[in-house]
């Protein structure tokens, strides 16, 4: 029986090899943009606006997300709570509800898209996947 | 230097768990076991923390244990065995938990559910020095405030030193739960063998799961160690090990269930369940003590049944489902231990007896998982797609496990 559980091995792992020799074929091999790069491109993608929208929002200040869809908001929020742990987050958008105030009290606004600033917050810096703009007065 | 740090908080989580750990005589297993014990009172000391009112430190958390670990060392003398092991079946191995690690590091196999609140909630535990629930409560709370804090206090762990998330390192890291199982595994099973099939089907299942920072690896190890001990008459290791799995996800607590089923049949009687059942209650009642002094919900608040049953789902159920249980393999890694118990129960069938245990729980599990999808009101392909290969894991596991006890090609342990 110990010759059956070798092979027996040997034939299960020609299935990951055939899942490497699939994603070598179409992935270069670097280091990832974000956690989620190579199995959820959407993911990445607002990892990617999130990440380097960071360097902008101070910790103790303030942010919001606006996005084209509720969805886009509610996952960028999502994910934006492990990135902006140490600011305070005022969603426009919670579990694809819209929040009282739309995200109002918040100095930055993450725009994720089109860099397109709200009125009270004409401040704007493009980033990658969007832009942060800022308010005088949140 | 984050990324260095990360890892080296992991290394000190073995060191933790030896004082449970004693009374395994071969040291690899022991160290093996050490990590999934010494994770397992990490989180149960870090939630005590929080409930008294410690903020947590590393000299904090890590003195109580460090000091347990060394005064049961301090008192045991071991004449340790080797378990024999040949260098095709370790090749094999490594290379099926380079997949796994590879696989994570190149994002391939990364969950979702890491990046939206495993790891976030690691990094709220690790900012606020406690198991937060003013953060758990507030008004923003992330997804899944009823999953058990386990794996995002071992995450937290690794914060402490890093002070920063390596969030790729820190999925990696769930690759770690498998090498730390592989010895357990082999010690209990005595068939390097049947370990290396084991790790080669797990890697290859966790991998097509995406179990990258999330609690899959976790909680499999866990019911894992635990099933195997059962039958390997360990009783104190299984009951350890089912502790960890209530703390690690609230799917445990079906998979226990029928697992107990499986021993109260073999065993004829209820005092090994009784324990099991004990053990399980007390890891549980560590999170629901949390969930009460908080003013939480108290309980796990996964599975919603509706009780209403679609039987027009029944086509549907049993068309995706083996495309769910593909294990990233085409399902290989189920056929070929069936294969084998189709064989013993063929040619030894009294060598079926003692894989009872681990046997019962797999068509139990599966007609759960028809008796839920049977509720689903909508979408059930879909949902069955993102649920169904990481929920069959523990089966797939356990019928790898029933293979090998029954096979009983076990090798000789040396002094």
């Amino acid at each position: 029986m110990r010759r059956v559980w070798i092979v027996g091995a040997l034939i299960v792992l020609t299935g990951p090899l055939v899942t490497w020799g699939s994603f070598l074929r179409t992935h270069r091999l670097e280091v990832p943009g974000s956690p989620t790069e190579n199995d959820q491109p959407q993911l990445a993608a607002y990892w990617r606006f999130l990440a380097a929208a960071r360097p902008l929002v101070p910790r103790g200040s303030s942010y919001t997300i606006k996005a084209p869809t509720p969805d886009d908001e509610t996952q960028l929020f999502w994910l934006s709570a492990g990135l902006y742990a140490d600011v305070t987050p005022y969603p426009a958008t919670y579990v694809w509800q819209p929040q009282h105030g739309g995200g109002s009290e918040a100095k930055y606004v993450l725009v994720y898209g089109a860099p397109e600033c709200p009125a009270d917050a004409p401040s704007m810096h493009i980033v990658t996947g969007g832009a942060v703009c800022v308010r005088d007065k949140p | 230097m984050t990324v260095f740090a990360y890892i080296a908080a992991y290394v000190l989580i073995p060191l933790f768990g030896l004082s449970l750990a004693s009374s395994i005589d071969s040291r690899s297993a022991r160290i093996g076991f050490a990590f999934l014990v010494g994770a397992l009172l990490l989180m149960i000391e870090a939630t005590l923390f929080t409930m008294i009112g410690i903020r947590w430190s590393i000299i904090g958390l890590s003195l109580p244990l460090l000091i347990a670990s060394g005064v049961v060392l301090w008192r045991t003398t071991r004449t340790d065995k080797s378990v024999c092991a040949t260098p095709f079946a370790i090749a094999i191995i490594v290379v099926a938990i380079l997949h796994l690690l590879l696989s994570i590091i190149t994002t391939q196999s990364i969950n979702p559910d890491y990046v939206l609140f495993w790891g976030t909630k690691a990094v709220h535990f690790a900012m606020s020095r406690s198991l937060d629930a003013g953060y758990l409560l507030s008004r923003y709370a992330p997804p899944r405030i009823d999953y058990p804090p386990l794996l995002p206090i071992v995450q937290a762990w690794g914060l402490l030193f890093s002070h920063q998330i390596p969030w790729i390192t820190a999925a990696a890291m769930s690759a770690v739960w498998l090498v730390a199982a592989v010895p357990v595994i082999n010690w209990l099973s005595g068939s390097i063998h049947a370990t290396a099939f084991w790790t080669a089907a797990m890697a290859a299942s966790l991998a097509f799961c995406g179990s990258g920072g999330n609690a899959e690896a976790m909680l499999v190890v866990y019911i894992s160690v635990g099933a195997a001990a059962i039958v390997a008459r360990r009783t104190s290791i299984a009951a350890i090990a089912f502790a960890g799995a209530m703390l690690t996800k609230e799917e445990a607590l079906v998979t226990i269930g029928a697992i107990l089923i499986g021993v109260v049949i073999y065993d004829r009687g209820i005092r090994r369940a009784a324990i099991f059942a004990a053990s399980s209650a007390a890891g549980a009642s560590v999170w629901f003590a949390f969930q009460k002094r908080f003013g939480m919900h108290v309980g796990y608040d996964r599975v919603t049944l509706t009780h209403t049953f679609h039987w027009s789902n029944l086509p549907t159920i049993f068309r995706e489902a083996p495309k769910s249980l593909a294990a990233g393999c085409w399902g290989l890694s189920w056929l070929i231990p069936l294969a084998i118990i189709f064989y013993i129960a063929v040619r030894k069938p009294r060598n079926l007896r003692d894989a009872i245990p681990l046997l019962v729980p797999v068509p139990l599990l599966f007609a759960f998982f028809v008796y839920l999808y049977l509720q689903y009101e909508s979408s059930l392909a879909m949902k069955m797609w993102w649920i169904l290969p990481r929920l069959s894991q523990p089966a797939l596991s356990l019928l790898i496990l029933a293979a090998a006890f029954a096979a009983g090609d076990r090798m000789p342990a040396h002094d």
